[in-house]
């Protein structure tokens, strides 16, 4: 027997991933266009808080949202989390997302991050199924699962077919082979898209033709700050919404948005200080940017990501 | 009221039966190799094609396109699909609009209804739109030198329009398809599903000179014939129990409840001390090397024991009551080989005959078993005892105290830390 790895709070702070730390970014950037829809500030943030918070910090500063949600399985630590809330307006909820969320008010449209520590499960699948039987018109849905493949590869398939208890959720032309690389990302992906696909069919099923729900997706970012991770997502809203999502008109404003199968992914160059100074003193930039001794390929990396670049330095608080 | 209340999944396989229908009237015996059906798919237009020998004129008239089917036609050899039913329930659970064009040996016809139009007419009936039947297709007989059969349905229903654009229901429909007719698949009929074949593993069971199934073939009343297979292969727990075919069509997968046996009990002795004694135990995963398979084959398929709806089994047949004796008796040996292979898991002991049966046999094909009645298994070993005794030593300490000394020694599991453990202390404290 192994012993059991920590929640993954206790090994990593959240604020220094650089990857997570972009795509944390980049979706705040994108969320703000859902105006179109309606005024952020009626729209309720929910999240699993952990105890650092960073994504509810900065949808709060950022977005104005200030309805806020936080799940936390660990119920063994409460007073830890309740003691690092940083906003009065977040309110805690302890348990079990499958649990907490259909208790959730939703009234209002939703952006749900379901920032999971693991793998694809059943009970990501659950709760994807109470998102989508709930949420408004203009609610947005994002999943994170790690998508590292498994070690033994013969049994890749195998152990997916037990994490989600249903055979039929895997398509049949999917094999153990296709689990390598980046490929657990992209057959997690699929079963998401699926699954919520199947899940609005049954909604809409008892709803009138003009409330019947639809599923864009406007995210599917593959990034790696340990592990591989997959975050996924987009918006629902009902069949007399559409202009309004065309309004947002994502796809041309944020060249991050990925609407199909292939994935954007997020690669963070090691850049010092003083080098990523310098490059930013020649962006926004068409052509290639300069920089003795820093590879090329980190130079594009570097161009297509700046914006978002997180910069990270030492500093006491008290 | 049109009966629209099955589920669509089922639908769609009612009409695949038809076709396997078919493969078995064509080939009775043989391979079903060159017969086909390939289904397409979308949210558009559903559509069945085969060449498994083409519906009749006869048949239309009198089974397939008629309401409820008259006693005195007779019954059809080898039939799983009722062509009476489930065909025209098929298509109303589908759409508003279907064609059926067929080829059959000795007649052609292309039927086309619009089941609003039609609902609407004082006669249920429907009528052929072409029909070349008798002197006329033999003349003909050039043009319609292969029997085919398409059906297309159209005008789908919005419910299911959206159903079939769904990549999960098509991942369910052909993980259906390839279970319940593996039996077809494996005998060599190509069903594909928007282009793609379906795939279906052949059953084996384990065998070598020292572990040999159990292979049965006997008659029932009603001309009913049974073949049944009791073994192992290997273990998995969602693979582990009974297999029950009918006419082909699997009815009972990997079934570990009551109806085939487990659990079952057996009342001993008549006197006040009269006590329920467990003859087969309830299924555990202990036992999840476990197969067993029966087919059943009748050429009328009103004799076999499954239910009206053909998905399950009627447990109150006595088809079935007569072979569920025969799979308790079976799965007797086989249970208790398992209990004694568990047995020789935990004991201590080195020299191990059962597992290293298991280990070196291989899996063999149900068809290629020699008939065998009785279980062939090597017996527990006797409690000799070869090399030195070992006995287990199991505690408790504190997760962090015990990572602390996993760290320490450099070791992953914790079977190793006790070891290292027990090893330190006998050298430093008791070998001086």
């Amino acid at each position: 027997m192994i012993l059991n790895s920590k929640p993954s709070y206790e090994s990593i702070n959240y604020d220094l991933r650089p990857a997570k730390n972009i795509e944390r970014k980049m979706l705040a950037e994108a969320i703000g266009a859902l105006t179109a829809f309606a005024p952020l500030k009626t729209y309720s943030y929910v999240g699993f808080g952990s105890p650092y918070f960073t994504d509810f910090a900065l949808f709060h500063r950022v977005l104005g949202i200030s309805k806020m949600h936080s799940i936390e399985k660990d119920v063994d630590n409460r007073s830890r989390f309740e003691f690092n809330r940083p906003l009065a307006c977040i309110q805690l909820h302890f348990g079990r997302s499958t649990t907490v969320l259909p208790g959730l008010r939703w009234s209002d449209p939703v952006i749900a991050w379901l920032d999971y520590d693991g793998k694809l499960d059943h009970t990501v699948l659950a709760d994807i199924a109470i998102f989508c039987q709930n949420a408004v018109s203009g609610s947005v849905v994002l999943i994170s699962v790690n998508a590292r493949p498994e070690r033994q590869e013969h049994l890749r398939r195998k152990k997916l077919e037990n994490q989600l208890r249903a055979r039929y959720k895997i398509p049949p032309d999917i094999t153990n082979f296709d689990f390598g690389g980046w490929g657990t990302a992209t057959i997690s992906r699929r079963i998401i898209f699926n699954e919520i696909s199947e899940c609005l069919t049954r909604v809409n099923s008892g709803l009138q033709a003009a409330d019947k729900k639809k599923y864009e997706q406007l995210f599917n970012f593959h990034y790696k700050d340990s592990a591989e991770m997959l975050t996924t997502g987009g918006i629902i809203f009902k069949e007399t919404d559409h202009p309004r999502f065309n309004t947002c008109d994502f796809t041309e404003n944020y060249d991050f948005i990925r609407t199909q199968a292939d994935a954007y992914h997020i690669e963070v160059p090691n850049l010092t200080f003083r080098e990523f100074h310098y490059l930013n003193s020649q962006l926004p930039k068409q052509g290639h940017l300069s920089a003795k001794g820093i590879p090329s390929e980190d130079l594009e990396k570097y161009k297509r990501i700046y914006r978002w670049f997180p910069r990270f330095s030492e500093s006491e608080f008290y | 009221m049109i009966v629209r209340d099955i589920e669509l999944v089922d639908a769609v396989a009612d009409l695949v039966d038809n076709c396997v229908d078919g493969a078995r009237r064509l080939r009775p015996n043989g391979s079903y190799k060159k017969l086909y059906a390939a289904l397409e798919v979308s949210n558009l237009e559903f559509r069945i094609e085969d060449n498994c020998g083409g519906i009749t004129a006869d048949v239309a008239r009198n089974y397939a396109f008629r309401f409820g089917r008259p006693k005195d036609f007779p019954t059809l050899e080898h039939s799983i699909g009722q062509f009476g039913i489930g065909m025209k329930r098929a298509f109303f659970k589908i759409g508003l609009q279907f064609t059926v064009e067929s080829t059959s040996p000795i007649s052609h016809f292309t039927m086309t209804v619009n089941v609003s139009d039609w609902r609407r007419e004082p006669e249920w009936e429907f009528k052929f739109d072409e029909l070349i039947e008798g002197e006329e297709f033999l003349k003909r007989s050039k043009e319609f030198a292969h029997p085919e059969t398409l059906v297309s349905i159209t005008d789908l229903y919005p419910g299911v329009a959206a159903e079939f654009s769904l990549e999960n229901f098509i991942t369910r429909l052909k993980e259906k398809l390839a279970v319940k007719h593996q039996d077809s698949l494996n005998k060599g009929l190509q069903i594909t599903v928007n282009r793609d074949p379906l795939k279906s593993a052949p059953a084996t069971l384990l065998r070598s000179k020292l572990l040999k199934p159990i292979v049965e073939n006997f008659k029932l009343p009603g001309k009913i014939n049974v073949r049944l297979y009791a073994g192992l292969s290997e273990s998995d727990p969602n693979k582990a129990g009974w297999y029950v075919f009918c006419n082909g069509r699997l009815i009972l997968e990997a079934d570990q409840t009551e109806r085939t046996g487990w659990g079952e009990t057996k009342v001993t002795g008549e006197t006040s001390n009269q006590r329920k004694k467990t003859r087969i135990p309830y299924y555990h995963n202990q036992f999840a090397r476990f197969r067993g398979y029966v087919f059943f084959d009748a050429n009328n398929a009103a004799v076999l024991p499954w239910t009206t709806t053909k998905t399950d089994v009627d447990l109150n047949s006595p088809a079935f009551q007569a072979t569920r004796q025969r799979m308790v008796l079976a799965m007797r040996p086989i249970i208790d080989f398992l209990n004694d292979l568990d047995g020789e898991r935990s004991s201590e002991k080195r020299s191990k005959p059962l597992t290293k049966a298991v280990t070196s046999s291989r899996e063999g094909q149900l068809a290629t078993l020699k008939i065998s009645k009785v279980f062939v298994a090597p017996k527990a070993s006797p409690l000799t005892i070869s090399g030195p005794t070992l006995q287990r030593i199991s505690y408790q300490r504190p997760t962090a105290e015990i990572s602390l000394v996993r760290k320490t020694l450099k070791v992953r599991k914790l079977q190793e830390v006790g070891e290292r453990t027990f090893e330190y202390y006998l050298r430093a404290e008791c070998t001086k």
